[in-house]
């Protein structure tokens, strides 16, 4: 139809936050967008613009009803085994800790790997991230503890006076959301992790520097420390 | 469900008067925002105003039953767990909830190792000519500009852009599927999103 326009390669306008939020992108091309995401506010402000725009394709997807007795299902299972019992990973995380810091010894830049790890849905299995903290020597292991949200690493955590050290998420292909400031618990250090979207293997995490209380704007105003990876442990 | 329960919604077919569209997302947001302090009559109400929505979601992705409604499960005990991290003013409420269930249903074909079910100008338009409650829920004047301009596109600029929504297709998994250089498939879908980008006015 209209094939002779915009024939342009080296110029073209920059669509790449589109491209992000449809989730066009991998590899290198997906870990520039990243940084970007990071870095960049009106960059960030696209990629939310072009998610608002391309969540109205839901409208064109047919409403089918489920099976009636599927709602009972649900409302059953609210309080049933979907719950873990707090301290239920508590064993598994020093080996989870090892295995994943030979597997990840990454900086910002890594590409999350391409595809998720086959997902067992009903039963979760520990969530890891390694980070590299700038000041501090080797990956710091975190764990994800999803029955109650908290990402948790071995501490204390460098953090300069007059700053706090807040969590960013980017699920999907999303703009990065804020989440808590870290704070010490015990030896550790954790932040709380909970947001509008599930941690899913492959979200990327972010800690950023910001003001006291955190980002007055919801998006990273300080210098991003450290990045990485949630993986299936 | 909101096809035997909702009432005056189901019956008045589209166009739906704004203030109508307005009421239903309001007391969507309520149900949602409700069940974030975990009130199970909200939740039940949520379930009610919008599982035939998801569902359909499921459906489209997984392009099997069974695996939809187990999926659609599992989406609904995520809505439970994250629904008080919804933000109102943020997200629109049934893009927020259907984010979640196509993120669970990529999640699933992947796992299992499935292709995507079908091309979607096969079936995206089947059945979508009635307005339902949840429809009206979504013709806002977003999804309008949205569908406007996509209709300007050239069909395989559409279908790409539609794939990469729904099936969590990246550029190399689409020109593997229609068998074209991955040049081509780039250049193909970037021309579509600046025409797309010049149409919404987005600057």
């Amino acid at each position: 139809m209209t094939d002779a326009a915009n024939l342009t390669t080296g110029s073209d306008p920059d669509v790449a936050a589109a491209e992000f939020a449809l989730g066009l992108l991998e590899g290198e091309d997906r870990a520039i967008a990243l940084r970007r995401l990071l870095a960049e506010p009106a960059f960030t402000r696209d990629v939310e613009r072009w998610r608002l725009h391309f969540g109205a394709l839901f409208a064109g997807v047919a409403s089918v009803a489920p099976p009636p007795e599927l709602g009972e299902r649900v409302i059953a299972r609210l309080d049933g085994p979907a719950r873990i019992q707090p301290g239920y990973w508590k064993p598994f995380a020093l080996a989870s800790s090892l295995a994943a810091a030979s597997l990840f010894g990454l900086l910002m830049v890594r590409p999350e790997p391409a595809l998720t790890p086959p997902v067992t849905i009903t039963a979760p299995a520990p969530m890891v991230a390694a980070f590299m903290v700038e000041g501090i020597e080797g990956p710091l292991v975190a764990t994800y503890d999803s029955a109650n949200g908290r990402l948790s690493m071995p501490g204390p955590m460098p953090i300069p006076a007059g700053k706090s050290a807040q969590l960013w998420a980017i699920v999907g292909t999303g703009a990065p959301q804020p989440l808590g400031l870290f704070h010490e618990a015990g030896a550790r250090v954790e932040a709380d992790a909970r947001s509008a979207t599930p941690m899913e293997p492959g979200t990327t995490f972010a800690i950023s520097l910001e003001p006291v209380g955190g980002s007055p704007t919801g998006l990273p105003t300080g210098p991003v420390v450290a990045s990485a990876t949630l993986i299936r442990a | 469900m909101v096809e035997g329960g909702a009432t005056t919604l189901d019956g008045s077919v589209a166009p739906a008067a704004p203030s109508d569209a307005d009421a239903a997302r309001q007391r969507l947001v309520e149900a949602l925002v409700a069940t974030g302090g975990e009130d199970r009559g909200a939740f039940q109400t949520l379930y009610h105003l919008t599982s035939a929505k998801l569902f359909g979601v499921c459906l489209r992705i997984c392009g099997d039953r069974q695996a939809a409604e187990d999926v659609l499960s599992e989406v609904y005990l995520t809505i439970w767990k994250r629904a008080g991290a919804f933000e109102p003013g943020r997200a629109s409420p049934i893009s927020w909830l259907a984010t979640i269930a196509r993120n669970r249903a990529i999640d699933w074909r992947r796992a299992a190792g499935r292709a995507a079910p079908a091309r979607i100008e096969d079936i995206s338009e089947l059945a979508d000519d009635r307005a339902s409650a949840e429809e009206i829920l979504l013709v806002d004047e977003r999804a309008t500009q949205l569908h406007g301009c996509l209709d300007q596109l050239e069909q395989r600029q559409r279908d790409a852009i539609r794939t990469a929504f729904f099936d969590g297709l990246t550029y190399a998994e689409l020109a593997e599927r229609d068998a074209v250089p991955l040049g081509t498939m780039k250049s193909w879908v970037r021309r579509g999103l600046i025409r797309l980008k010049d149409c919404l006015g987005d600057d």
